[in-house]
């Protein structure tokens, strides 16, 4: 019913270069009868463009196709475009508090565009009024009220009523919940549901949970599409860094982890990069990411069952060069044993039991577990500083060890539980953070103590010579701590792997170098697999959650899914103690 | 004031000043001697007199001077063998450590297989046999005490070799070169100084001892060489200020050594260091 073929929309603008802004670029997608589609996307992405281009209300140059009943709106006369608007296609703006008229009443408001394109006389649009108002959850004796004397979430439902009024085939609703509160938000949604039962519904939000009911999705970033796909397969498992980070930011009730941003800030329309508009916040780019955009391609998804699906059945593309989120760490079927030799006899212990995962780009990951499950064991083998007995891991698609030694832990790096332990005490601060750049080689002094510096500040530390030449004795436990970490960034990883990295500090301390490695993290884009015995703590950081014991790697999910459901037995124990040990604390508080 | 730590012992206080007193005379016993330890031109046999202090020996040499040139050999002697064997008990013990795997077996069955064998016999057979000169002998002795050495810096190669510092390093890509010359060797620093100090010690010893049975260099002078032909002459009563000088001497650079030495042990273990580097 709607088509959309390479919209684009521009506007000319004197104080840029080009003399054009961009604001959407090469949009296409489709809405059949009866379907709704949700786009999402940050502000300033474009969104509500795209729906006043749609309206026929956005100025601007616009060119490519929008076939509506098989007329390519463009092409209409403003008269001509006029009849479909309202008729056949309305929009239900934003609801910022100016766009009802304060002067007029409900009543007023609604009848308007009833009697404006003369399909009813005035009496009848008065009932139709009071019918719509009904329609939309209101009392009719609201009919005769102000906008003033509505609530907001009222207001929307106005909003909605007008734009019902005459009847269309095609409702486009900008940011329906927006700043509602949950309860009236749930009203809005649960009218929206009942519309889309007998219109076409396009709803502009960059609230997920608004457009969660809708069955389609389209992900906009800079007016550009970048995935595209039915909105539950996308919200569950988002194949797109962009559309993954977006999420991320959003708070479900569900959500364990803190809440972070998309690092970096949305490129400004007059400066879009050359390539894929995402490659400035990207964590997995590449030398062609900023070459040339991307296309929106049919991309492989992961089924339920495993199974892997192409473009065929499912409604499912995506923008990027790299097909979607890279896994940046494979690891298959390994195995590793320990000889525990007690008197005369020798007994093999499995540390690693068959222990397959992946990690993608740009993730934090928690392995959680006991003293003595393997976890270490694990951590040392994906460093290379043990050989597994078999199995393979693949680092970017390569086979670890046959990577060089030198770049691959430029890569790949590791902080330790114990910092006195790990770091020598014979070194001060800057011989222990440049030391991974005299291995690596190849840098002259002075920019060596500019790199120690900038990384010593972007970690909240001192970088003053009286600071550099301090020994790891002169340092508190956090401080040092802080040392490790600069020592392990100070080569650009691309993966961190942190061992009980707060397992020695006081619980305030550790706060703080958590906070710390999840903006390391989110701002240099590295994926982090962070090792702990506290699921309490693995919850608030990471995206997913492993679960091992003794050598076995028993669960593995998204992490409010392992801790809001934890599926083996193992999982249940460790939540339910740790759950056990938290209300024992709060009882002795309050007590 | 400040006051050097080593100085706060007294025990180091005076083995270092024995030590450093002896290393005066070695040092300088060309500008102190009078008299040419090998110039046999003096009435032999004579007792002590103002100008011969501790008298002549059988041949007519001054004996204060043999006993300073003979102080000069023992340190030279000491030093050299302590050095030669430490060197190679840290290249065996460190080397076999950090490779592991096949070249630690060898390594470390060779050591076994030294360690077995009565370094004091053969070494008595050697050179009765071979009749060395100084610097054979002195290759001899080290290549016969480096093994307990080894040992000790195998296991604490060992035992550094899992410390946190030394798997960072290797995940920077560090390779056992880096961290030899880098962590190894620095850290092992204290336990090689107080080792050196022992090792001289027991080198000095072994001089004496070897030199009093008469295996050792005739054509040097030697506080052990002094004391044997001291011997000889001993029922003519010329033992007062023949044989007990260099045995005195002897005694004291011993005390010194032994002094100083258990200082080091004492205060260098690394446990002890680590225990007071303030761990939080």
């Amino acid at each position: 019913m709607l088509e959309i073929n390479d919209l684009t929309l521009q506007y000319t603008a004197d104080f840029v270069e080009s003399g054009i802004i961009r604001v959407l670029d090469g949009i296409s997608f489709y809405l059949k009868k009866g379907e709704s589609i949700g786009i999402i996307g940050e502000s300033g992405s474009g969104k509500t463009s795209l729906g006043m281009a749609v309206m026929g209300l956005s100025g601007g140059e616009v060119s490519g196709e929008i076939r509506f009943g098989g007329v390519n709106l463009l092409d209409l006369t403003d008269e001509e475009m006029r009849v479909v608007r309202w008729n056949r296609i309305s929009m239900v703006m934003q609801n910022t508090g100016n766009v009802l008229n304060p002067a007029y009443t409900v009543e007023e408001q609604i009848t308007e565009p009833i009697t404006k394109h003369g399909l009813d006389s005035k009496i009848g649009a008065q009932e139709r009024a009071s019918l719509l108002l009904r329609e939309v959850g209101l009392d009719s004796d609201k009919l005769n009220a102000y906008p003033v004397e509505l609530s907001g979430g009222e207001r929307q439902q106005v909003l909605i009523a007008m734009a019902l009024a005459n009847d269309p085939e095609l409702i486009i609703m900008d940011e329906p919940t927006a700043s509602l509160d949950v309860l009236t938000r749930r009203r809005i949604l649960g009218l929206l549901d009942r519309i889309k039962e007998e219109r076409s519904l396009l709803v502009i939000s960059h609230d997920a949970s608004t457009v969660a009911s809708l069955e389609n999705l389209i992900v906009l970033y800079s007016g550009r599409v970048m995935e595209a796909g039915k909105t539950d397969l996308l919200l569950k498992d988002p194949r797109h860094p962009y559309t993954r980070d977006l999420l991320r930011a959003h708070p479900f009730m569900d959500t364990t982890k803190d809440l972070q941003g998309i690092r970096g800030k949305m490129p400004t329309l007059y400066d879009l990069p050359t390539g894929c508009r995402f490659s400035t916040r990207c964590t997995q780019k590449i030398a062609i990411c900023e070459e040339r955009p991307p296309e929106l391609t049919g991309c492989r998804v992961r089924g339920e069952d495993g199974s892997q699906d192409g473009d065929g059945g499912t409604y499912r593309r995506i923008a990027c060069h790299r097909g979607g989120i890279h896994t940046l760490l494979q690891v298959n079927s390994l195995n590793k044993e320990y000889q525990n030799r007690s008197r005369n006899r020798s007994r093999t212990v499995a540390a690693l039991n068959d222990i397959s995962f992946e990690l993608q780009v740009g993730e934090i990951v928690a392995l959680v577990g006991a003293t003595g499950c393997g976890k270490s064991t694990l951590a040392k083998v994906v460093t290379r500083i043990f050989k597994p007995d078999s199995g393979e891991i693949f680092y970017d698609g390569e086979e670890i060890h046959a990577i060089d030694a030198k770049r691959f832990h430029k890569d790949v790096q590791m902080i330790f539980q114990d910092p006195l332990d790990a770091v020598n005490t014979r070194f001060h601060v800057l011989k222990i953070v440049r030391e991974p750049l005299e291995i690596q080689g190849k840098i002259e002094k002075q920019e060596m103590i500019r790199k120690v510096k900038h990384t010593l500040d972007e970690i909240n530390l001192p970088s003053d010579d009286i600071f550099l030449k301090k020994y790891p004795h002169q340092l508190s436990g956090g401080e040092l701590q802080r040392v490790t970490i600069a020592r392990a960034l100070i080569t650009d990883p691309k993966l961190l792997i942190a061992d009980e990295p707060t397992a020695y500090l006081d619980p305030s301390v550790q706060a703080k170098i958590l906070k710390l490695l999840m903006r390391m993290q989110n701002t240099r884009g590295m994926t982090m697999l962070f090792i702990t015995h506290d699921i309490a703590l693995a919850r608030k950081v990471s995206d997913r959650i492993f679960v091992m014991r003794e050598g076995d790697l028993v669960e593995q999910g998204v992490s409010s899914d392992v801790i809001y459901s934890p599926k083996h037995v193992y999982t249940k124990e460790l939540v339910y103690g740790a759950e056990g040990a938290a209300g024992y604390i709060y009882k002795s508080i309050r007590s | 004031m400040y006051k050097p730590l080593i100085l706060r012992s007294r025990g180091a206080t005076i083995g270092l000043t024995l030590i450093v007193l002896i290393f005066l005379i070695a040092a300088f016993a060309p500008f102190i001697c009078w008299f040419d330890p090998w110039d046999y031109s003096s009435t032999p046999l004579q007792r002590p007199s103002s100008v011969h202090p501790l008298g002549t020996n059988a041949i007519g040499q001054d004996i204060l001077s043999e006993l300073m040139y003979g102080a000069r050999t023992s340190l030279t002697f000491g030093l050299s063998v302590s050095a030669i064997s430490l060197l190679l008990s840290v290249l065996i013990g460190v080397y076999a450590g950090i490779s592991g795997g096949i070249i630690e077996s060898i390594l470390m069955r060779i050591t076994d297989v030294a360690i077995a064998i009565p370094s004091i016999v053969v070494i008595i057979l050697v050179a009765a046999y071979l009749q060395p000169n100084l610097f054979q002998l002195i290759l001899i002795l080290s290549l016969l005490s480096w093994q307990y050495g080894a040992r000790t810096f195998y296991a604490q190669t060992l035992s550094l070799k899992q410390r946190g510092y030394i798997s960072a390093a290797r995940n920077f890509g560090a390779g056992n070169g880096y961290l030899t010359v880098k962590h190894l060797i620095p850290d092992l620093y204290p336990i090689m100084l107080a080792g050196f100090i022992i090792r001289a010690r027991y080198a000095i010893f072994m001089e004496a001892g070897l030199a009093i049975i008469g295996i050792f260099d005739p054509t040097t002078k030697s506080l052990g060489l002094l004391m044997h032909h001291a011997m000889e002459f001993a029922y003519m009563g010329t033992w007062l200020w023949w044989l007990l000088p260099p045995g005195i001497l002897l005694a004291l650079t011993i005390l010194g050594f032994s002094l100083v030495g258990y200082y080091f042990e004492e205060t260098i273990d690394l446990r002890h260091r680590s225990m007071s580097s303030g761990r939080f």
